[in-house]
């Protein structure tokens, strides 16, 4: 990834649970996708039949740019144990720039999970085009990877949240 | 550009007095039609803001209270709503308040075209329910949001700081800009050289806050780093949504959290609790305080007002001075800092990153 003009060091939150983990655990993923690039990917992905989990709820909005930080947050709170969001490539967003404003969103939702003790990983921001079913498949794969690793989200076993 | 005047104190007379005489100066020579100005309440028990077109009445009014009361930039809201005739109002309010104003002002919330803004420099605010021990003259620590200010001294876009840090006699007049100038003239201040004084106070005030913020942010980061302390001290949360109402910069005429998405059916309720096991009633507690802290943390000016309007005395201060300004060092954004500031969720640059892609 190309550098951010801040050059701030990234200190992570680890509420890595990953020993707790039961045997039969597979990591839940909520995804947001865009209706114009992501979720035809996502769908040219299961028309060309790549493997990816099982377990990803895909929720198709119809740009990146109009989901709020409210169900990004709900998704996690509702036991979801990552986020995943996709857009277009930016300069290729269907209404002009809704991608860029994804990316701030993005931005500011990691750092308040990071300021309350969630690991901001549990949140992924890809740009998949409508031709990317490969890269649909691998990203998927790929954060499911890093959720498993992470452990299951420490809300989901809050019993009064 | 800064430009000072001069405001004496006459004889016998104290700085809020002082202050008393600027406004009615203000008032009698037609500079402003009406001034909002904080003032005692009865018996001394508390500060609430004071709305008025009369000189004679401006003797409640108390420039420097040690506290600090509610709702002021919601109440520039209400008045400079489009519809009515303008009046041209003078707005005597703390720093923090000012810079909330500043932030509603860009969103299009308040109309500053008839709006002065003034603003005394800060000691730190009491709570207010502990107004009337600071009135008998006892010492009371200031909130936590006060020890922890970096802006005890206004700046722009405020149009005239009330200046006491660093000047020894009478009040120094800092005008931020043309209105504030021919404000400053219109009531009859001399101008005058901003001293070193003031200038060696100013930063030293903001130098100590800085330490002070940095520290917080330090230690709530530390705090906060298990998410386990932030569900524990969300526990007493009683859900009566104080903070968001008394919120300055919490703006939205509809909110996202009172729609049906976040207030759930009876039989959603069921599902949810088939799916979850348990749930906590009323619904949506935490999320409602994650999604407040979203959504209002680039333009939080850290007033404090919705840790000390909740009941059950959340540390509602602590848990955002950990990413407050993280959040808005990401955008370049100081919230209240500048008019000309666009705030972060209405702009985007194609050059920034954040590191946020594929992460």
């Amino acid at each position: 990834m190309a550098d951010s003009s801040k050059g701030k060091k990234k200190k992570t939150t680890d509420d890595a649970t990953g020993g707790d983990a039961p045997k039969d655990w597979n990591p839940r993923i909520v995804g947001f996708l865009c209706n114009w690039c992501s979720y035809t990917g996502a769908d040219l992905a299961g028309v060309s039949r790549l493997q990816y989990t099982p377990e990803f709820i895909p929720i198709r909005v119809m740009c990146s740019g109009s989901v709020d930080v409210a169900y990004i947050l709900k998704a996690l709170l509702e036991g979801a144990d990552g986020v995943l969001i996709g857009g277009c490539h930016l300069g290729d967003c269907h209404y002009l720039n809704g991608n860029y404003k994804a990316r701030r969103r993005v931005a500011v939702v990691k750092e308040v999970m990071e300021g309350v003790g969630l690991d901001p990983r549990r949140l992924h921001l890809e740009w998949i085009s409508a031709s990317e079913s490969g890269k649909f498949a691998k990203t998927v794969s790929t954060f499911d990877e890093t959720l498993r690793q992470l452990g299951p989200n420490p809300l989901a076993k809050e019993r009064l949240l | 550009m800064a430009i000072a005047f001069k405001w004496d104190l006459a004889k016998g007379e104290d700085r809020d007095e002082a202050v008393r005489r600027l406004l009615r100066e203000a008032l009698e020579k037609g500079a402003v039609d009406a001034v909002l100005v904080p003032a005692e309440g009865p018996a001394r028990t508390g500060i609430v803001n004071m709305f008025t077109t009369d000189p004679g009445s401006l003797d409640a009014c108390v420039p420097f209270a040690k506290a600090m009361a509610q709702f002021g930039p919601q109440d520039l809201v209400r008045l400079t709503e489009p519809g009515g005739s303008p009046i041209r109002i003078a707005a005597l309010l703390k720093p923090c308040e000012c810079r909330a104003v500043a932030e509603l002002a860009k969103i299009n919330q308040i109309d500053l075209e008839h709006v002065i803004l003034l603003s005394p420099d800060c000691e730190g605010t009491v709570e207010l329910k502990e107004y009337s021990m600071v009135a008998d003259g006892q010492a009371v620590p200031v909130r936590n949001a006060c020890k922890i200010c970096r802006f005890h001294v206004a700046r722009e876009p405020v149009d005239m700081a009330i200046g006491t840090f660093g000047v020894k006699d009478g009040l120094m007049l800092v005008t931020n800009s043309d209105e504030g100038q021919a404000f400053a003239e219109a009531i009859g201040a001399k101008a005058t050289e901003l001293t070193d004084a003031r200038k060696k106070a100013v930063e030293e005030s903001i130098e100590k806050g800085e330490e002070a913020y940095g520290d917080q942010e330090a230690r709530s980061r530390e705090k906060y780093s298990d998410l386990g302390t932030f569900l524990a001290e969300l526990s007493p949360c009683i859900k009566g949504m104080n903070c968001q109402n008394v919120c300055p910069v919490c703006y939205c005429k509809e909110c996202l959290l009172y729609t049906d998405a976040f207030n759930p059916t009876a039989g959603s309720l069921a599902d949810k609790a088939k799916r979850r096991g348990t749930l906590r009633m009323p619904v949506e507690t935490v999320q409602f305080h994650l999604t407040r802290m979203a959504h209002v943390m680039t333009a939080c000016v850290m007033c404090g007002q919705c840790q000390s309007a909740c009941p059950s005395d959340i540390p509602l201060v602590e848990m955002y001075a950990g990413i407050n300004r993280r959040i808005q060092d990401l955008f370049d954004y100081e919230a209240g800092r500048s008019m000309e500031d666009e705030p972060p969720f209405t702009c985007f640059s194609e050059h920034e990153n954040f590191e946020v892609v594929g992460d």
